[in-house]
């Protein structure tokens, strides 16, 4: 029986990890591409996002650096709408305006502290099958 | 007995599929939509915040950006590599060392990557992160030691799995002290190369000043944290750095004529350089 129950846990400590590493394998087969002749900073911020939840990011980033966000999710999955706001809640980029496009790329004058906000567009605006999966939001920058 | 365990198991099970698949949406009745109308209008979704920390490479970008000259003494060395015997230490120094290897890559200094890129690796296998590289990029490496963006592109691999495995086998104070290493190191590379009151180093006295702005980030990945007794010492330490930064700009509003160097405290600076000095001490030996 001991061997049994530890099976069980060992079958649900694998497939734990294995949600875990396919969000982060889904990162970077899918979204890294994307940072094209950006450099990934390292950091992997991803979440499994659910329809009703909305994810917000606050990260620093400094004057003299390109950079380029890049937000992707899963196949199958509704549109991803990200907007960026400073601290001061000024709007910096929103890409509902954009066609819902999957990055943004730009450079700030002065360091500051920009919020990074995502959830779903609503199924009804845009059919879609799934209702939660791997979200990944990667940070490059130019050398 | 018998069934109440098997029971549970096939409950367990479920739960472990679910928690990490996407659902298939069921068919949607007149019902149903109405009722998520009705929700849409009145609740808010469900909020949650992440606080990102600036990776070593991008504090070394940074420095190089400022045009200061690449030093090899100021790197954690190698030599200290056999001192790492507990999990917290190694985790600390795969930071330090990450933050050296991004110094060091992106000044162009391929040997060091490579020893560097060598010792990460194996501070990350005795933490029991496994896999940092693919082995093709790294026979690739063999075969370009002079490719920068492929040694930066096999730093942020090695950064990221090392974090995220370490999160994801519930070592969450060992993960942190990872990222808290990285970026004390970072600002320790910084703050050495600078000369406080020379102007030809503002950009990076600012870019270094303006570092107060992941402190937030820092603060929150160390309060999640906080019942591991070296994090509460760095914690308390973050606090008091806190106040060296806050006193180092005289005054923020900027007037015509003054250049940056001009607002800047020289002597609580350096108390600043001190302090960062004292605590990369602290975390390296």
């Amino acid at each position: 029986m001991k061997h049994f129950l530890l099976t069980i846990l060992a079958i649900f400590f694998i497939f734990s990890n294995v949600g875990f590493s396919q969000c982060r394998d889904f990162a970077k087969t899918h979204c890294k591409p994307k940072l094209e002749n950006y450099v990934h900073d390292g950091n992997y911020n991803g979440v499994v996002l659910n329809h009703e939840e909305e994810v917000e990011l606050h990260k620093a980033f400094f004057s003299g650096i390109k950079y380029r966000v890049v937000v992707g999710a899963e196949e199958d999955m509704p549109i991803i709408h990200f907007k960026i706001i400073d601290s001061d809640q000024n709007l910096i980029f929103d890409n509902r305006e954009s066609n819902y496009v999957d990055y943004f790329d730009f450079e700030l004058d002065e360091a500051k502290t920009l919020i990074i906000s995502l959830d779903f567009v609503r199924d009804e605006d845009l059919g879609s099958k799934l209702e939660s999966g791997c979200v990944s939001i990667l940070f490059g920058m130019k050398l | 007995m018998r069934n109440i365990i098997w029971s549970l198991c096939i409950l367990l099970l479920f739960n472990s599929c679910n928690l990490f698949s996407s659902k298939e949406k069921e068919p949607v009745t007149e019902e149903d939509l109405l009722e998520s109308q009705l929700m849409q209008e009145n609740a808010e979704k469900v909020k949650r915040i992440f606080y990102v920390l600036p990776s070593p490479i991008e504090i070394s970008l940074l420095i190089k950006k400022s045009g200061v000259h690449f030093q090899e003494e100021l790197l954690n060395s190698t030599d200290n590599l056999p001192g790492y015997s507990t999990s917290p230490s190694r985790a600390i120094a795969l930071g330090v060392y990450c933050a050296d290897l991004s110094y060091a890559s992106l000044n162009e200094q391929y040997q060091i990557s490579i020893e560097y890129i060598n010792v990460s690796r194996t501070l990350a296998e005795s933490l029991g992160v496994l896999r940092t590289v693919k082995q093709d990029k790294i026979r690739l490496l063999e075969n370009n030691i002079t490719n920068k963006e492929l040694i930066i592109d096999i730093v942020s691999e090695i950064y990221m799995e090392s974090n995220e495995q370490l999160r994801e086998q519930d070592r969450y104070s060992l993960a942190a002290l990872m990222l808290i290493g990285g970026w004390i190191e970072s600002l320790y590379l910084a703050t050495q190369s600078v000369n406080p009151s020379e102007k030809s180093h503002q950009i990076l006295i600012k870019q270094i000043l303006d570092q107060k702005l992941s402190l937030e980030s820092i603060k929150a990945v160390l309060r999640d944290n906080q019942s591991d007794q070296i994090i509460k010492i760095i914690y308390l330490d973050i606090l008091q750095l806190e106040k060296l930064f806050e006193r180092s700009i005289k005054y923020t509003d900027k007037k015509e004529g003054i250049e940056f160097i001009d607002s800047v405290d020289e002597l609580v600076f350096v108390q600043l350089i001190a302090k960062i000095d004292d605590m990369r001490d602290y975390l390296v030996h």
